[in-house]
């Protein structure tokens, strides 16, 4: 039996605005859920409902065999961890942490424990008797989980919890936040806009858009086998390159290349023959040293890699290059596809072809 | 027998509520005698004695609750402050109000008054002051490795 279900999940606002769309989701005990999408696509809103702070318009929540639509907040037990820590000020850390049990009146000598312990995974030991405002953002946020910790609810939901956070330290505190999952192997729901969150943290990814799912799957999934073009240009830093083409019979053809098909790509597209359809291929599966003139309009060196910008024709083309690269603005190179790892997807439907 | 070593643990992180909160009514117990004593309309008290009985007051008053502050984080020395403010409140008893109800300048009803009010503040500087003592001494012994606790046994 899953952990958690949501089983249809709709969201309409009282001004007719619709939120989530029918989302349906099952989540396994211990896993790590990411809703990954942009700005208003309905993640946070599914986080609420899930949550009980948003009242669910139609559509089921079962928590372990429980139906819990329309439970109150309370009454779930399910800790929440918000982007902006939430705090509060004028407590220390170890009060902050130890504030729901004593609401839940347990005993002091067990929330001692329990506080102790949440400090002890999270290296908060040495903060305890500091107020917030002495600690760094990514200490605040520890303290924010360290609170959901203690009380060892049956769910985990994370609002954007890295948002407020440099990068550096975001890095790090990713890095703690999946060190701290495979401890506690706690179930979690975490929303963030961020693919690169989404992509390192999750067990599962659900990606959405305009209050819809468009995809859910495993990382690697979302990444090698996106199921439509949202997804595709989604997910992925850069995103990966869309160029229409044309299907011939043997080949593809667009205004700035031509490429034979094997048969295998010939069967994959044999219905689409004579149709427009978008070829994708991520940046990394583009090499040198290939047939196609690309002209460059600046490099973005990275250390590791070389991020190449420029256009073939009047087509924009982003190629990431392993080595270190010089090139000049309007230098003509010849570049190439990886035709292992490229994409097609249809142009009306916008789904993947496989 | 070893202690329970949350509750002693625990103390590291939380104030000491209680042996403020005794120190804190102390003085408010002392302000109602500080009131009850200007109240009075007699010129026994219309002398150099009323201005250095103010600032005496005040100064107490303010005594007691930097020493409430302090034993709140298990300050032990400032419990000894209160033994010695609750000594000196009993024995005010027998200066101010006996002396007055004396020479008959303040009736026995405002007498009683005021001892009460100045007994009930020695009290609880009293109480605050064995509160303080013995949590910051098992804090302290605790901090030093003296007392075993139920950890030690695990």
């Amino acid at each position: 039996m899953p952990k958690v279900e949501l089983i249809g999940l709709k969201k309409i606002y009282d001004s007719g605005v619709e939120a989530v769309h029918d989302f349906n989701l099952e989540i396994e005990e211990g896993e790590f859920v990411v809703l990954v999408g942009p700005s208003g696509c309905g993640k946070t809103t599914t986080l609420r409902m899930v949550a009980g702070l948003e009242d669910i318009t139609s559509g089921r929540l079962i928590i372990e065999g429980k139906d819990v639509t329309t439970m109150p907040p309370k009454e779930r037990d399910i800790a929440f961890v918000f982007q902006n820590y939430a705090l509060y000020s004028h407590m220390t850390v170890y009060q902050n942490m130890a504030f729901s049990l004593v609401l839940h009146r347990e005993n002091s000598n067990l929330i001692h424990r329990k506080v102790l312990a949440a400090a002890e995974i999270l290296g908060l030991t040495d903060q305890l008797n500091k107020k917030p405002k002495q600690l760094s953002g990514g200490q605040r946020q520890r303290v924010a989980i360290g609170r959901a910790i203690v009380r060892n609810p049956k769910l985990f939901l994370f609002d954007e919890p890295l948002s407020n956070l440099d990068a550096k330290l975001r890095n790090a505190m990713r890095r703690e936040l999946l060190l701290l999952h495979q401890k506690l192997k706690a179930t979690i729901i975490y929303v963030t806009h961020d693919q690169m969150e989404a992509l390192t943290l999750a067990d599962k990814i659900v990606c959405m858009s305009m209050g819809h799912v468009q995809q859910i799957g495993t990382p690697l999934e979302l990444y090698y086998k996106p199921s439509n073009l949202f997804v595709a240009s989604f997910i992925g830093l850069p995103p990966m390159n869309l160029i229409d083409v044309e299907v011939k019979a043997d080949r593809i053809a667009s205004p700035y290349f031509e490429l034979p098909l094997d048969d295998k790509r010939k069967q994959l597209l044999k219905n689409h023959v004579g149709k427009m359809v978008v070829f994708g291929v991520r940046p990394e599966d583009i090499h040198e040293h290939g047939e196609i003139s690309f002209r460059v309009t600046n490099n973005e060196n990275l250390g590791q890699s070389t991020l190449v910008h420029g256009y073939l024709k009047n087509q924009k083309l982003v190629c990431k290059f392993r080595l270190w690269t010089n090139y000049r603005p309007n230098d003509i190179i010849k570049i190439g596809f990886n035709m292992d790892k490229i994409h097609f997807f249809d142009k009306d439907t916008t789904m993947a072809i496989r | 027998m070893a202690r329970n070593w949350a509750s002693i643990d625990k103390m590291k992180y939380k104030k000491d509520s209680l042996a403020f909160a005794f120190a804190v009514l102390g003085l408010i117990a002392n302000v109602v005698y500080f009131a009850l004593l200007y109240k009075n309309n007699s010129n026994f008290f219309y002398s150099y004695m009323m201005g250095i009985s103010v600032i005496y007051n005040l100064v107490f008053m303010l005594i007691v609750f930097l020493s409430a502050e302090e034993v709140k984080t298990y300050h032990r020395n400032y419990s000894f402050v209160l033994f010695v403010l609750a000594g000196i409140q009993f024995f005010r008893i027998f200066f101010y109000p006996r002396r007055a109800l004396k020479a008959e300048v303040i009736t026995g009803d405002a007498y009683l008054r005021m001892a009460i009010c100045l007994a009930v503040s020695g009290v609880f500087l009293l109480f605050a002051a064995i509160k303080s003592f013995w949590s910051s001494t098992i804090l302290k012994r605790y901090l030093e490795g003296k007392i075993k606790t139920s950890a030690d046994e695990v």
